[in-house]
């Protein structure tokens, strides 16, 4: 995957340490997030993959 | 007894669950040692002790006389080359090298299920403890309303997992009263989610535990919350 841009700052998104909630839990992950704005970017990967799969944990599915 | 590929000195393990090698870490330990009400001074085994993550925060944060002992040679090297002169000792649970009542109080984190031998186990620790003496537990166990699911040789405190009634009747069987019982199944959650964060999936995960990018046992090991929960006990030694 290339370098991906803000579409609102026109700056380079950089990987950094996000924290997730979900169902009254917080998580720590990797995603792109705009230095700008602070807008995250998550790739269909981990939306498809990681993210998936703790969804799944904590439905009980 | 023990498990040949060790799962709990893979860098893997420790680096998703820290120093205390269990669901709930530390925090699960400060909530037994509440529970428990131990005194400044009184003397304290942890049986399982890994590399003395709870040996060390009895000692330094509750004033106990704390000692441990693991089977595991790794664990215990790793513990005092951290900590030296922490009380750790290479010993088996099921014969320790303390004499009769001793103890105050047993500590057994993630440990009882996995030695495979339960009633020696807790034999050991009501003939090591005083009359009185507490013991607290933490430890996996069988749903009640699931089969036994297939289990792994990763992980070997799921062989020895047994339902809520038997682990009661086993403690009542040693000599213990069971003063508490806490279903802490949440925290095996918690730990799911925070491996897979880390490592991308659950069997990542275990592909690299085991050191076998093919690993057969993963699939069981991908379900363990599901069919097992975790439970925090505390006991009185009659």
């Amino acid at each position: 995957m290339g370098e991906l841009t803000c579409v609102k700052c026109k700056v380079a998104l950089v990987e950094t340490k996000t924290e997730l909630r979900y169902l009254g839990r917080s998580m720590e992950g990797k995603a792109l997030r705009c230095p700008k704005c602070g807008q995250v970017c998550f790739s269909e990967e981990l939306v498809k993959g990681t993210i998936h799969e703790v969804e799944m944990t904590l439905e009980d599915k | 007894m023990l498990c040949e590929r060790k799962p709990y000195e893979s860098p893997e393990m420790l680096g998703a669950l820290g120093d205390a090698v269990r669901p709930g870490g530390l925090d699960l330990t400060r909530r037994a040692l509440e529970h428990c009400a131990f005194t400044a001074g009184q003397r304290v085994l942890d049986i399982g002790c890994g590399s003395g993550a709870t040996v060390g925060l009895m000692m330094h944060k509750y004033d106990l006389d704390a000692s441990g002992i693991d089977l595991s040679e790794t664990a215990i090297a790793s513990g005092l080359r951290r900590s030296p002169g922490l009380p750790l000792q290479v010993a088996d649970g099921r014969n320790l090298p303390f004499g009769d009542g001793d103890m105050d109080g047993v500590i057994m984190e993630c440990t009882l299920t996995a030695t495979g031998d339960t009633d020696s186990t807790l034999s050991e620790a009501f003939r090591v403890l005083k009359r009185g003496g507490r013991l607290a537990v933490s430890d996996m166990y069988l749903r009640a309303t699931t089969e036994k699911p297939p289990s792994s040789v990763l992980l070997p405190c799921l062989e020895g997992a047994v339902d809520r009634e038997k682990t009661v009747r086993d403690l009542e069987h040693a000599g213990f009263r069971l003063r508490l019982w806490e279903d802490q199944s949440d925290l095996l959650k918690e730990l799911a989610t925070r491996i897979i964060m880390k490592y991308g999936s659950l069997s990542a995960f275990w592909s690299k535990a085991c050191g076998d990018s093919e690993c057969r046992d993963t699939p069981s090991l991908n379900g363990a919350y599901r069919n097992y929960g975790y439970y925090l006990a505390i006991a009185q030694r009659l």
